[in-house]
């Protein structure tokens, strides 16, 4: 029987505030107790909602109440969080915290704490960072000193594997790569293949979808959804918009999402008199996403950096062309035949969706299949069941060499880098080598923070005993019983 | 749903008159185990109970009609509920009761035959004569929140953003009441007994009037022995009888000619009185447009005498309301609230007029030295002060380095304005003895018109701070504007004022570089206009803030809850707040008890009383006015008036009305309403003649104007 | 030692009326009636030496050396028979300043706190100090009553609450004796909310209650379960045992005990399921559920 195991997912982004974030935690929680787990996430309270909260499934949040600085990250005092966490802990019987996004203040204080209360932790990177400008130097030299103990981290693409590698200093074999996913039966185009096919079955003699047959005067809408910051892209948008519209004069754009930028493009819309092919609907929620992108035939996605992209792959099930960035984790996202690259400059990008409208006029894109195969490249079960077997890993539930995949002559080598033996070991002092060669200054600094973090938690078990605090009963855990279905895909 | 548990509900009085005689206890019968108890009737058969419960015997001569007894209780008849004191060979209904009220205990043993768990409720009866009752909800001493119709009052005045912001916050609360509605997963249907509460609560407040006429008529049912009187008390039986009928007869001749006279004499003053009073408002409420301010608005002092005008037009209403309650039985509580209201507002206006007394005499004693004081107090603080807080300014005020044209130019200005003012002021200064004089001899009105006065006079004398605040403000603002504009201007945008946004724009190098450098011009100069704003504001909130002292003390002489304060020390059963429950302990019981208990009947014996209302909740308006003049001073808003030089606005006397609206209706009686009103009310009912007319010792019988007989009486 | 964790006791003397009162006060022994009538009088002394410290300041300031007919008073017996009440308590007073501790309290007062201001800050931490010593003890309490509702109570006490806790129940006539004296202290020394032993009381119709929960929430550095009462058309929640929010065990026993107590069991048992823990108790005796079970 394999075993189950208490998990918090500690972030600041969860759910009301939608995002891709919040909903790859929402979903991997939901899988994983599908498989027998207990799940539980702490994030900090929103505007109306603090406390504890069920969600539909059995999922516990809990919102504490917290001081939010900056787009929904909470104030970084690296102490003040832990009184808190250590109660939410203990109470449910946590055995492994799992940490997302490099940019939540309560991830890093979270695992920072848990791995002074003995537990297991995770960290997963969603994003991508640079290293030249002031805040990156900072961010990543709390990203090292975090991440100097931590069990194990994963990353949504390979790119972004390498990216965290660089910054944080981490040993490759420490980083997995588990992508994102999609629930494709959300993104469904807009002949609605359901509704042909009653069973999951593929059976022989189904007829193909039919294809979407675009004559070379017919309106072609490009649809971009996103939110309109820098980093996403918008300052290329505003420049590629009038010239695409200039150089094909049957298409049309509906932008969605809202931000600091939308002021530009709507400046940009009144000077160019576009008011007519281009349409801004303002922020959008998650349920209507779908309904805006089959409205369109194209998807751009100007972004500058990115490290998954998962609306690409929302976009792609709906059974659109995307024209997107080759940046960051990009291009491992989607086959070439549903995608056209450019580079992120204004001229390529208007090539780029150029080329992208003459492919589809000249019907040479079969976009009525794309959902299907999106269907079969990215399910949430398989992130679970990859994300499962990290945390066999961890635990010990899979042997080193087995979860790592190295030599066991080469144990010895592999240990020396960077001070790790396989199975981290809690002690102090090992915690304090580790943090120790994160530089000259900041390893001090670091052990210093361990110290007192260690000490605070001594006088936490003092004040707050743990006999004084009440142990939560569980909501009823769900039993695996067809691990056949989940073999044959699960463990690589 | 099962009708019953086997519970047996039983509400017992506990201060009915304890014996040992047997007796059978009658009252009302709320479901089929829900009993309430109103009295023990001794020495009767319960089948002569019976038959005279159906017939009306034993309400009979009751003063008032019976129907409303049975439409506030809820029930349609009494019923015997069992039997008081009665050995068990008695062949009995099994759902009746057997009580046992030993000269033990307080509280009876109760049994039943059929329920297998008993609780008895036991409660002290409130006494209606002396307007005491409970009630489930705090007594209502404010009339209901109108802020429906007072935003009818006021359609599109302008309302403050407290204002809108406190029905934001009413409209979000009832969504989530409403959303709560949703979330009850089984949906439970109420039990009769657990409806039963509200009328229970008016069984309990009826309780001691009902249970006094059925020992009245208890002589009616069946026999009873008769003892006749021995001859000294028959002597003085008509000795008694006589001396009542003198009195009567010459009674009737005052209600029959002399009363009338002096009731009409009043009603024509009254009415008088009220036209002029209408006119006298109409004035003072009157309004340009529905968004300028009217009279009421502006003053002090005609905010004040519209009070006391709409008092004394409510007053008759109130009266006649209160003489209309006589007509009715004791135990209606509905009034219970007018009363308090009604005494409330005169003792108030009585307590004023004494206060006030006292205090004009002093000023009018003291004419000369007040004016003194005063014109002292002035010229230090409106003229002299000011004047040398400006030269300070000009200065280099605290070390700061001013721009010392701008500073001398301000400062002169403001300095010249000063002058020509203390000029107009020292004329004014013979005529204030007189003023004062006038104050003093208008406080004997009531001491809140001398503070609305002063009130007002501090306004006038002190415009000239109001309008170098207004001044300065509007500099200063508009500095900021442009500075704002021109900041803009810096970082290549543009305030598009279309579309309400901060757009990007190109601006030429020469527009760049005129704006940069008034920028920094007017960076510059910043500094010194603040200065001066500063002083300005400071002033004006300093006097704003003693005007919301006067309105505070005149606030509290207008509406204080004394006539509430001094029932709740004095009778709290007259005030209740609510009721509450207290679980005795049953070990008592069973000790007191001497013979064992028949059957296993699991007794709880429960008080229930009632909660005087908290001092907090008669207070509940000043909390409320409080946190109104509160936010609206104190409030991050008002910061940020100060520091954009926006103008604080004064509070709204709109805010004050509140507090005034709970003691009065919102819209007052008109003339011919009271002229109906006051002429509805029933003449006084000449007291019933006795009974029977005692024979004199020489065997005639006295002549008499009552022969003719009249309906006494209902039933 | 003279406060315990939140003990749990419940009275049913019949199946359709229970009352759970949960308080911190230990079970009353005889060393614990010692010690708090020790606090008693630590109360009583330090309301005498604010009196004292007030009086002696007095007598130091010019207003009292120039008043020379508050000197010549006769004796406190005399005064009493004569009915003349001001004066009987200043002649009092000047017989206590006489004493040792009163001279002590003078000197102190005219001393070390020569101004007023200072006097008055000493004064008002004293008569903290009173106030906290007399709220030692937090009782609260939930009355279920079938067929009429819910009453929510809660107070502050430092003598016996209203729990007996004797288990066996026979000790009846004893918990009365010591309640009725722990009223009577109450009288006159609380009064209404000023000092201790102020009893809030809440009463709910059942017609009201919408559904009676245990809910957990963020209550300073941990989560507590609270049991709570909906109430129709109100949108605050009535929080049941506000102040001393005691631990599961306690709120799961007060929750099933109120679900079986105040719902009438139906034919489909879905109240009955919840009560079955509590139908079966009756008789008038007294439960005590400890926490350390």
């Amino acid at each position: 029987m394999a075993p189950t195991y208490n998990i918090a997912m500690v972030s600041d982004f969860f759910f009301p505030q939608p995002g891709g974030v919040e909903s790859h935690i929402y979903q991997l929680s939901t899988k994983l107790m599908d498989r027998g787990h207990k799940v539980i996430i702490i994030t900090h309270a929103y505007e109306g909602r603090t406390g504890v909260r069920y969600l539909t499934n059995g999922l516990k949040v809990y919102h504490v109440p917290f001081l939010v600085i900056y787009r929904s990250a909470s104030f970084p005092t690296v102490f003040s969080f832990f009184p808190i966490f250590r109660n939410i802990v203990l109470r449910e019987r946590i055995d492994i915290v799992h940490g997302h996004a490099s940019l939540s203040s309560m991830c890093h204080e979270a695992i920072l704490h848990a791995r002074t209360m003995g537990l297991r932790t995770v960290f997963t990177d969603h994003s991508l960072f640079g290293f030249a400008d002031a805040a990156s130097i900072l961010t990543n030299k709390l990203l090292k000193f975090t991440l100097s103990d931590v069990d194990h981290v994963i990353c949504v693409s390979h790119t972004c594997k390498e990216n965290t590698v660089l910054r944080a200093s981490l040993d490759p074999l420490m980083v997995s790569v588990i992508p994102n996913a999609v629930v494709a039966e959300n993104f469904r185009p807009l002949y609605n293949p359901a509704e042909t096919s009653s069973s999951a079955t593929h059976s022989f003699g189904q007829n193909p979808p039919p294809a979407r047959q675009l004559g070379p005067h017919d309106m072609i809408t490009i649809v971009v959804i996103s939110r309109l910051f820098y980093n996403k892209g918008t300052d290329l948008l505003t420049a590629a918009i009038p010239r695409i519209l200039e150089n094909h004069p049957n298409t049309r754009f509906i932008i969605a999402g809202s931000g600091p930028k939308s002021i530009d493009l709507e400046q940009m819309i009144e000077q160019n008199v576009l008011q007519d092919r281009v349409e801004m609907l303002g922020p959008v929620r998650h349920e209507e996403v779908r309904d805006v992108m089959v409205r369109g035939h194209i998807y751009l996605h100007p972004s500058l950096t990115e490290a998954f992209g998962t609306v690409i792959v929302e976009a792609a099930s709906c059974g659109l062309y995307v024209v997107c960035t080759q940046v960051g984790g990009i291009p491992e996202v989607l086959p070439s035949h549903m995608t056209v690259f450019a580079k992120p400059e204004e001229d390529d990008l208007v090539a780029a969706t150029g080329k992208a409208i003459a492919a589809l006029r000249a019907n040479k894109v079969r976009t009525e299949l794309f959902h299907e195969q999106v269907k079969t490249m990215y399910s949430w079960t398989n992130v679970a069941i990859r994300t499962e077997r990290v945390y066999n890993g961890i635990s010990g539930a899979i042997s080193e060499g087995e979860f790592y995949g190295y030599d066991a002559a080469n144990a010895a080598s592999w240990s020396a880098t960077r001070g790790r033996s396989g199975v981290q070991s809690f002690a102090l002092i090992d915690r304090l080598k580790r943090y120790y060669g994160c530089g000259i200054w900041a390893g001090k600094l670091f052990c210093l923070c361990v110290i007192v973090d260690y000490l605070i938690f001594l006088f936490l078990e003092l004040w707050f005993p743990r006999e004084k605090i009440d142990i939560c009963p569980d909501w009823p855990r769900k039993t695996i019983d067809n691990r056949k279905e989940m073999g044959k895909d699960g463990l690589r | 749903m099962p009708e019953h548990d086997g519970l047996m509900r039983v509400f017992w009085p506990t201060d009915l008159p304890r014996s040992d005689l047997r007796g059978v206890v009658v009252g009302w019968k709320n479901s089929a185990f829900d009993v309430f108890a109103l009295a023990i009737l001794e020495e009767v058969e319960s089948r002569n109970v019976e038959s005279a419960l159906k017939i009306g015997t034993l309400l009979r001569n009751a003063s008032h009609p019976v129907s409303r007894i049975y439409e506030l209780c809820g029930q349609s008849s009494m019923y015997i509920l069992g039997l008081a004191n009665t050995p068990d060979s008695v062949e009995v209904d099994p759902s009746w009761i057997h009580v046992a009220t030993g000269t033990g205990s307080q509280v009876p043993s109760v049994t039943c035959a059929s329920a297998s768990s008993i609780q008895v409720v036991l409660f002290e009866r409130p006494l209606p004569g002396r307007m005491q009752y409970i009630s489930l909800n705090p007594i209502a001493l404010a009339l209901g929140d109108k802020h429906g119709i007072h935003r009818l009052d006021f359609p599109d005045s302008g309302e403050e953003d407290d204002e809108r912001e406190e029905r934001r916050k009413k409209e979000t609360k009832r969504q989530l009441v409403e959303k709560l509605k949703q979330h009850s997963i089984v949906k439970r249907v109420p039990s009769a007994k657990e409806k039963a509460l509200a009328k229970i609560v008016n069984q309990i407040n009826w309780a001691w009037e009902l249970e006094k006429l059925l020992q009245k008529n208890v002589s009616r049912i069946g026999t009873r022995p008769k003892r006749s009187l021995s001859v000294s008390e028959r002597v003085v039986e008509s000795a008694t009888t006589m001396r009542d009928m003198m009195m009567m007869w010459m009674w009737d001749l005052v209600i029959v000619y002399i009363l009338p006279v002096i009731k009409r004499i009043f009603v024509l003053g009254l009415m008088c009185h009220r036209v002029t009073a209408e006119m006298m408002l109409l004035i003072l409420e009157w309004r340009a447009r529905p968004k300028y301010a009217a009279l009421k608005d502006i003053s002090a002092t005609a905010q004040q005498v519209e009070i006391r005008l709409q008092q004394f037009c409510y007053w008759p209403m109130q009266y006649v309301t209160l003489r209309l309650r006589k007509n009715d039985w004791e135990s209606v509580t509905t009034s219970h609230p007018d009363y308090i209201r009604f005494y409330n507002s005169l003792w108030l206006v009585a307590n004023d007029v004494i206060i006030g007394i006292a205090l004009g005499s002093y000023i009018i004693d003291n004419a000369t030295w007040v004016a003194d004081e005063i014109s002292n107090l002035l010229t230090t603080y409106t003229v002299e002060a000011l004047q040398s807080s400006i030269s300070w300014l000009m200065g280099w005020p605290a070390g700061l380095k001013l721009n010392t044209e701008l500073a001398a130019f301000l400062g002169d200005l403001f300095l010249w304005v000063i002058d020509y003012w203390s000029s107009c002021i020292e004329a004014l200064r013979p005529a204030l003895p007189h003023i004062i004089w006038v104050i003093g001899f208008s406080s004997f009105a009531g001491a809140s018109m001398p503070i609305a006065l002063f009130s007002d006079l501090l306004s006038i004398l002190t415009i000239h701070i109001y309008s170098f605040y207004l001044a300065s403000a509007r500099i200063y603002h508009w500095q900021l504007n442009i500075l704002i504009s021109l900041f803009h201007l810096f970082r290549g945008k543009k305030h598009n004022v279309l579309r309400n946004r901060i757009d990007s724009c190109d601006y030429d190098l020469d527009q760049l570089l005129v704006g940069t450098i008034l920028f920094t011009l007017l960076f510059f100069l910043l500094p010194t206009v603040v200065v001066f704003y500063l002083n300005f504001a400071i002033a004006r909130m300093a006097i704003i803030s003693i005007k919301a002292v006067f309105d505070t003390m005149l606030s509290c002489l207008n509406h204080f809850p004394l006539f509430a304060l001094m029932l709740r020390v004095k009778d709290p059963g007259r005030l209740p707040g609510g009721i509450r429950f207290e679980l005795r302990d049953t070990q008592e019981l069973r000790l007191a008890a001497h013979d064992p208990p028949k059957g296993h009947h699991s007794t709880s014996v429960i008080y229930l009383q009632s909660i005087p209302l908290n001092f907090r909740a008669m207070f509940h308006q000043y909390f409320q006015m409080g946190n109104r003049i509160r936010k609206h001073y104190l409030s991050p808003r008002v910061v940020l008036c100060l520091l954009t030089g926006k103008f604080v606005p004064p509070l709204n006397r709109k805010n004050l009305y509140s507090l005034q609206y709970s003691m009065l209706p919102a819209r007052r009686a008109g003339v011919m309403e009271m002229w109906d009103a006051v002429n509805s009310l029933p003449a006084t009912m000449r007291r019933a003649a006795p009974a029977s007319l005692p024979v004199l010792p020489n065997g005639r019988k006295l002549p008499s104007i009552y022969s003719g007989g009249r309906a006494r009486g209902y039933g | 030692m003279l406060t315990t964790a939140p003990h749990l006791y419940i009275r049913r003397p019949s199946p359709t009326t229970a009352e759970f009162t949960v308080t911190t006060c230990p079970p009353l022994t005889l060393p614990l009636r010692l010690a708090l009538a020790c606090v008693h009088a630590a109360r009583l002394s330090l309301l005498l030496a604010i009196i004292l410290l007030l009086y002696g300041r007095w007598t130091a300031s010019p207003s009292f050396l120039g008043a020379e007919h508050i000197r010549a008073l006769g004796s406190p017996v005399s005064l009493l028979l004569a009915g003349d009440f001001p004066s009987l308590v200043l002649s009092v007073l000047q017989l206590l300043h006489a004493s040792a501790a009163g001279q002590v309290c003078a000197r102190a007062a005219t001393h070390l706190l020569p101004s007023w201001w200072g006097l008055a800050v000493l004064a008002g931490a004293l008569l903290y100090a009173t106030r906290a010593l007399g709220r030692i003890h937090t009782t609260e309490s939930l009355l279920v009553l079938r067929g009429l509702g819910i009453q929510t109570a809660s107070s502050y006490s430092s003598y016996n609450a209203n729990a007996t806790g004797s288990s066996s129940g026979s000790s009846g006539g004893s918990c009365v004796v010591g309640g009725g004296g722990g009223r009577w202290w109450g009288r006159i020394f609380g009064g209404g909310g000023a000092g201790g032993n102020a009893k809030e009381t809440r009463f709910i119709p059942t017609e009201k209650i919408q559904d009676v929960l245990i809910n957990e929430a963020f209550r300073g550095f941990e989560v507590r379960y609270y049991l709570v009462v909906v109430v129709e058309g109100e949108e605050e929640l009535v929080v049941v045992f506000p102040r001393l929010l005691p631990r599961r065990r306690i709120v799961e026993a007060v929750w099933r005990g109120v679900r079986g107590c105040l719902y009438e069991p139906d034919s489909s048992g879905v109240a009955a399921a919840g009560g079955g823990m509590g139908i079966g108790i009756g008789g008038g005796d007294v439960k005590s559920v400890d926490e350390k079970r």
